[in-house]
């Protein structure tokens, strides 16, 4: 069996030319929230990913042939993620900048491979400039398609635009696609997933540490004003709990990740995952012993009860 | 490449079970996939037996076997439209290391700047014309493919105005539009000659826009650059690649291939007709050649001839006889209009003296045999540079 519960999470993060992705990257690669990640970039623009924030710059920013994950070519990518794969032990998620002519829910269809786990399909659009580039006669369909395959849309540039242009951009997105609308900045964990550490991977000393008990729900480590909460489950909870689970989801919560076991298929692991407008629920292997867990993620202001009663819906 | 289909065993040593969350891996009523993986992302599922397929595809077996492939369909010289990174040392040096005079073909190779990666088009320009100079006789360097689209069977070339038959979306770019000028022009201004992917009527335009804009900026006379596939190409965008000192080389082989497909699903009977319009372009003087784009379709040239002679789809219909060419002008589109487009004109192309002795030895004359029969003489094999090389299974 390939598939294991040690799958690298894979963040897709698309949007048009200077949409701001690289930048995006830099951002995230410069705030050191101790997660270790493999950055793969497909899209050469004129902002690179800044060497000086990589560990070691040998071998951490794997560059792909540009337009090769999205056409025919794409066999090369493959051979790209096994090489990730081999690293699994060094790095705890994957993130692709696919070309501003890429679509990245296309893109997003690779992270089903054995090893790896979809995290995400992020979309970043310029406020000031996306509504028009959305007409243009060559690649307005394009930029419209990487907006509606997304589950997070990404505003940036929100320093540079009037709260006007801001709220016409969303007015507009809400009609193009049903993802979750947002402004950056933002912070890793709504923009990549919560940290796969916070789940299965948590060793004991740092179970005790946070004295989680099971069953309990406890604050994790705050995330600028977003909201995160995160919940132990123990043992295997009930299959007609997830469909409540997923119906009751506050407004506010933009990002959640459970490993679970359900009570039709105890020996394996169950993924539950919310990503913007996204939810899925999957099975990627065989139950490893690991800590049985849930974080939910919100905007700020969600009141943390609400999460609270949301997650202690499961079990 | 769009499907594979794997076998129960192969499913079972790589996981591929009713949990495989991938998309486009049917299943059968109870949720177990069926074995066919569509697309390169489904089709990754089958682990090390996908990625070593991928990879023999690179062998030195690979090599020799795409030479005696040429041998067997009577080509001289053939060309490697952009599948190589040559910025990579050991690639380079891999088809240095075979294609020499005993090999049965010469061998254009162009390098696939869309593998380019984080190297810049002014580097990698300059590193071609120093990699021009290792050409030999047999082999040639100091080529460029590009791609602006994708392919119209796929459903992913750009189209314009009324766009695919079948109502779907526009396809995709595989170079953003405004961005193609400025990957262009370093390899124009050093004298490479590019040949540019462009299946559908609107990657044409982007493309001829560029190339006005380029040789604006920067005039180089005798260009030649390159269409590649221009399936969709209108007259009017064949009247402005001759103002432009363009080159059509045109897939032919779709009529029989997709043909039925184009006239009924893909861009219906009015476009289907006027694809890859080779009457079209010799009318108004534009430089043609035709290839098969193996492995998209089978290598041979008098295949090629053929189709663009006859213009038959596989189910009999005759789609667009106003672009049918003569078994002349189709010969001589696969010989000395292919030379042109190599920038082999002098050399090769033509039985002509001063010229590299390079013949396809046919088993019957194609200006006597019935225009219909073209695909069907045999081929007794080739000579490369007076070096007999005859066919697998041909007494020689
Ligand atoms: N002021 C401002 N500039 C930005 C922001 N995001 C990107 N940029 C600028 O926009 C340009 C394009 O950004 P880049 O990250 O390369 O876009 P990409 O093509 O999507 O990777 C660069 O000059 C960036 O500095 C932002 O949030 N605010
Ligand atoms: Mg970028
Ligand atoms: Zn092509």
């Amino acid at each position: 069996m390939s598939s294991g519960p040690d799958r690298l999470p894979l963040t897709v993060i698309g949007g048009y030319l200077g949409a701001g992705k690289t930048t995006l990257l830099n951002g995230i690669l410069a705030r050191p929230d101790g997660q270790r990640i493999a950055v793969l970039v497909n899209d050469f623009g004129d902002v690179d990913i800044d060497g000086r924030l990589l560990a070691s710059a040998a071998g951490d920013v794997l560059t792909l042939a540009n337009g090769c994950i999205c056409c025919s070519m794409a066999d090369g990518f493959a051979e790209t993620l096994e090489t990730v794969r081999g690293l699994a032990d060094r790095i705890d998620r994957v993130v692709v900048e696919v070309s501003g002519v890429g679509e990245p829910r296309r893109v997003a269809r690779w992270a089903h491979l054995p090893g790896f786990t979809p995290d995400g399909v992020v979309v970043l659009v310029d406020p000031l400039s996306v509504r028009e580039r959305a007409t243009d006669r060559y690649v307005g369909e394009t930029v419209i398609n990487q907006v509606a395959g997304a589950d997070l849309v990404v505003m940036s540039r929100s320093d540079l635009a009037d709260e006007a242009d801001l709220t016409g951009t969303e007015a507009w997105l809400s009609t193009t696609t049903d993802a979750t609308v947002l402004r950056a900045p933002l912070p890793t964990a709504v923009l990549l997933g919560p940290a796969p550490r916070n789940l299965s991977t948590r060793t004991d000393a740092e179970a005790e540490a946070d004295s989680i008990e099971d069953g309990a729900t406890t604050p994790a480590s705050p995330s600028h004003d977003h909201v995160s909460i995160s919940r132990h489950l123990d043992g295997p909870i009930p299959r007609s709990s997830i469909d409540t689970w997923i119906r009751a989801r506050p407004g506010g919560v933009v990002r959640a990740k459970g490993l679970v076991r359900v009570d039709d298929r105890p020996d394996d692991r169950t993924v539950l995952q919310v990503c913007g407008s996204t939810t899925t629920v999957t099975v990627d292997g065989p139950w490893d012993g690991g800590a049985e867990a849930v974080v939910a993620i919100a905007l700020p202001g969600t009141p943390r009860a609400a999460l609270v009663k949301w997650l202690n819906l499961l079990g | 490449m769009h499907l594979a289909t794997v076998n129960t065993a192969l499913m079972e040593a790589e996981g591929i079970t009713p949990d495989t969350a991938a998309e486009g891996v049917p299943r059968d009523a109870s949720g177990w996939p069926l074995g066919e993986l569509q697309e390169f992302p489904a089709m990754a599922l089958a682990g090390a037996a996908f990625r070593s397929f991928f990879g023999r595809q690179r062998s030195d077996e690979t090599i020799h076997l795409f030479g005696k492939s040429a041998r067997n369909v009577g080509i001289t010289t053939l060309t490697d439209l952009g599948s190589s990174n040559l910025l990579d040392e050991t690639i380079v040096r891999q088809w240095t290391g075979i294609v020499d005079h005993g090999f049965p073909s010469r061998v254009v190779m162009f390098h696939g700047a869309m593998q380019n990666g984080a190297v810049s088009d002014e580097t990698c320009a300059a590193a071609l014309v120093e990699l021009q100079k290792e050409s030999t006789d047999h082999l040639r360097f100091g080529y460029v493919k590009l791609l602006l689209d994708g392919s119209i069977q796929g459903g992913t070339a750009r189209l314009r105005w009324p766009g695919f038959h079948h109502g779907g979306p526009n396809g995709i770019w595989l170079i953003p539009p405004d961005q193609f000028a400025d990957r262009l022009a370093p390899y124009h201004r050093a004298g490479l000659q590019v040949h540019t992917h462009a299946n559908g009527d609107e990657a044409v335009d982007v493309l001829l826009d560029a190339v006005g804009e380029v040789q604006a900026v920067h005039p180089m006379p005798d260009h030649r650059h390159t269409v590649q596939h221009c399936q969709m190409t209108t007259p009017g965008q064949y009247q402005r690649m001759r103002a432009l000192g363009m080159c059509a080389n045109v897939f032919s082989n779709h009529a029989w291939f997709w043909g039925d497909q184009h006239i009924s699903i893909t861009v219906g009977p009015d476009r289907a007709a006027r694809m890859n319009a080779a009457r079209t372009a010799l009318d108004l003087g534009v430089p043609l050649s035709m290839h098969s784009d193996s492995p998209v379709t089978p290598l041979g040239s008098l295949h090629v001839a053929w189709a663009a002679v006859n213009r038959l789809t596989s189910s009999g219909v005759t789609v667009g006889p106003d672009e049918r060419i003569t078994v002349g002008e189709a010969l001589h589109a696969v010989t000395m209009g292919a030379a042109w487009q190599l920038r082999m004109e002098d050399e090769v192309g033509s039985i002509s003296p001063r010229k590299f002795a390079d013949l396809a030895i046919l088993e019957a004359d194609p200006f006597e045999v019935d225009p219909m029969e073209l695909r069907d003489i045999p081929v007794w094999g080739t000579m490369c540079g007076g070096v007999l090389h005859p066919a697998a299974g041909v007494d020689a």
